[in-house]
């Protein structure tokens, strides 16, 4: 049995929120109770539309931000009991990477400032020449050249950021990385790189990765299980290669159909979802995904779905599975 | 059938204090009536430039340097100002990319619709309303009655898309150009817009000139394909043989960087490298000589020095290569 590193146990996030002045305050659950385990050496990708909860599971998973209630355990320990002192040793073992490799590096530091921050910060080098060493030794590793360790980050294109985001992350040799759409803002030629920067690391280092990406291509090509979010819940959780052949949720198999193939020949017959992601404020009864589902039933406007097993590791949070799918 | 709108080496070239700029570089294509044409290409490659030039929309220090532009038979480019405001948004429209930015944020959806048909059809105001209440409807937008007094910021991006689909089409244009119109937007709102331009393509018969990086996109919604590459198109032809028999390297390239599900393979795939191109895209100022794309080009040969001639492999099928 592989490793267990981070274990969420239900996972709800609900921010209080007012959209207009003088109104009572309104809850958005943005995260609604998750449950994940991520083992040692795996990549977890985990997908959705845009404010399903992705990024807000990656920020509460790093403790940027508090939940509401659930567990994260790391290694067992539960970080969200940990004292400050205590989660900087936590933060060492994980690190992110962002969607934006413009917005998510300083422009006043050089690359090289950015890059051995963690150094100093984590206390890895204790010399100034072995800073420096570490940080060109970084900087190769992604694939720049270790000359531009005085450059800014305006003196580089958008995949060469990435790739200074990339070392940035590796720095503090952590275990998990959480990877916050990093190739969405790519061109697909660069992405491709990336991607291949990605798991080489992963092999070299025997990192962990967290996975969050809305692009369905993406997510497959590299990982190992999938989860699929939609607003705030997990909605289907399964190993990749069992996930992509036989989806057991309605929404996955939306999302999968609506991906544009490349394939000129034996076009398949597209599911168009009906509507809009209804507003997170105040979500549906029952199923959140029944006013959009085409099989939905009386009862999946009133009964909540429970997340389950329906094949072996593969669970779904449709009612409805068995007599969609496996008939 | 006779072509709807023709560009004939067309040049927009940017004249900036450290050089000139080709942004759009010597290219040519055409789409016939009813047709959808897709162009694609990385960002910086030109497409949108391309479509501004169209629309007589460049400004300085941009400027169409060359070329010719005809659209029904007359050529825009030689057209007087009045003229050119006559076609824009009735004869020829554009729907952009960010649809919160396009739109104007202080007027209601119902205003901004009925202004181009106040503005190219001679029609009161009450009949205006009535039309962009229909609008509304054949985008796909319920209660249209409704939604006609609401400001953008009350429509999610699906719906504000879909009202610039509404204002472009409220005067029938023949041609419809879209800049990456659904690259803002999610991948299940994505397939709607998608199936509702296709939809009123076919209802209304316009042309389409379709602009995305996603050869997906391209595969599903167009009938031929321009590939370009640092302002020139690399390979022209229709979809069908451009993505099945691509001929030039950098289409290939792009072929095989795309992660792609697909039943057929999963299984043996799995887990391979990406079979990336290498480098970056040239800077427009400082472009390489001879073929653009011999500095990551994998078959790069000596002759790669020398500007590759735009060649027809086989029967309407071009590629810009010294290698096929």
């Amino acid at each position: 049995m592989q490793k267990e590193l981070l274990k969420i146990e239900n996972l709800t996030k609900t921010f209080l929120i007012k959209s207009r002045m003088y109104e009572k305050k309104q809850s958005l659950t943005a995260v609604d109770d998750v449950s994940i385990t991520l083992f040692k050496g795996e990549t977890f990708g985990l997908v959705g539309e845009s404010g399903c909860g992705k990024s807000t599971l990656a920020k509460l998973i790093l403790r940027l931000i508090e939940p509401t209630s659930g567990q994260i355990l790391y290694n067992g320990d539960n970080i969200l009991k940990l004292s400050k002192r205590g989660m900087k040793r936590v933060r060492k073992d994980m690190q992110i990477i962002f969607q934006d490799p413009q917005a998510s590096l300083n422009p006043r530091m050089s690359i090289g400032q950015t890059v051995s921050e963690g150094l100093g910060v984590h206390k890895i080098c204790s010399t100034r020449k072995e800073r420096v060493d570490r940080t060109k030794e970084l900087l190769n590793l992604v694939g720049i050249h270790e000359q531009s360790l005085n450059m800014y980050p305006h003196e580089f294109s958008g995949g060469q950021r990435q790739r200074v985001g990339i070392a940035r992350a590796l720095s503090v040799n952590p275990m998990l990385i959480i990877a916050d759409e990093p190739v969405s803002a790519l061109d697909v030629s660069i992405q491709a790189q990336i991607l291949n920067l990605l798991k080489d690391l992963q092999e070299e280092f025997d990192l962990t990765y967290l996975f969050i990406s809305h692009d369905l291509r993406v997510v497959e090509y590299l990982s190992d299980r999938v989860g699929v979010m939609y607003l705030g819940k997990m909605m289907e959780l399964a190993d990749s290669k069992s996930l992509y052949k036989q989806p057991l949720h309605p929404y996955s198999t939306a999302l999968l159909s609506a991906v544009p193939s490349i394939a000129v020949e034996g076009k398949k017959k597209r599911i168009i979802l009906k509507g809009d992601v209804p507003s997170p404020i105040n979500p549906p009864r029952g199923c959140i995904f029944h006013p959009r589902c085409q099989y939905a039933k009386e009862t999946c406007k009133e009964i909540v779905p429970e997340l389950r097993e329906i094949k072996n590791g593969h669970f779904s949070a449709c009612m409805l599975a068995e007599d969609i799918f496996l008939v | 059938m006779e072509n709807l709108l023709d560009v004939k080496n067309l040049k927009t070239y940017f004249n900036l204090s450290a050089g000139i700029a080709k942004a759009v570089d010597d290219i040519s294509f055409s789409i016939k009536r009813g047709d959808s044409f897709g162009l694609v290409g990385e960002s910086g490659c030109g497409k949108s430039v391309t479509a501004l030039s169209i629309m007589r929309l460049i400004q300085p220090p941009g400027e169409i340097a060359g070329g010719e532009i005809v659209f029904n038979g007359k050529d825009i480019l030689r057209s007087s100002d009045e003229e050119i405001r006559n076609i824009r948004g009735d004869k020829i429209s554009m729907i952009f990319q960010e649809p919160m930015t396009s739109l104007n944020p202080v007027f209601t959806v119902g205003d901004q619709i009925t202004e181009a048909m106040r503005v190219h059809l001679d029609i009161s105001k009450k009949e205006a309303y009535d039309r962009a209440v229909d609008m509304l409807r054949l985008v796909g937008i319920p209660a249209a009655k409704r939604r006609i007094n609401d400001y953008p910021n009350q429509l999610s991006g699906g719906m504000r898309q879909r009202v610039m689909i509404a204002i472009a089409l409220s005067c029938s244009p023949s041609l419809l150009i879209a800049d990456e119109p659904t690259t803002a937007l999610d991948v299940t709102i994505e397939a709607q817009i998608l199936e509702l331009i296709n939809d009123l393509k076919q209802k209304l018969g316009m042309a389409v000139l379709l602009i995305t990086h996603d050869l997906g996109i391209v595969a599903e919604n167009t009938d031929n394909v321009a590939v370009m590459y640092a302002g020139k198109i690399v390979e022209y032809s229709t979809v069908r043989k451009v993505l099945s028999t691509p001929r030039h390297p950098y289409t290939t390239g792009l072929l095989q960087s795309l992660p792609s599900i697909s039943d057929a393979e999963h299984d043996e795939k799995k887990k391979g490298r990406l079979n990336a191109i290498a480098g970056v895209v040239p800077h427009l100022l400082n472009l390489p000589g001879g073929c653009l794309f011999k500095t990551r080009c994998p078959l790069k040969k000596k002759i790669c020095d020398d500007p590759p001639p735009f060649k027809e492999v086989e029967a309407g099928h071009y590629a810009r290569c010294w290698m096929v």
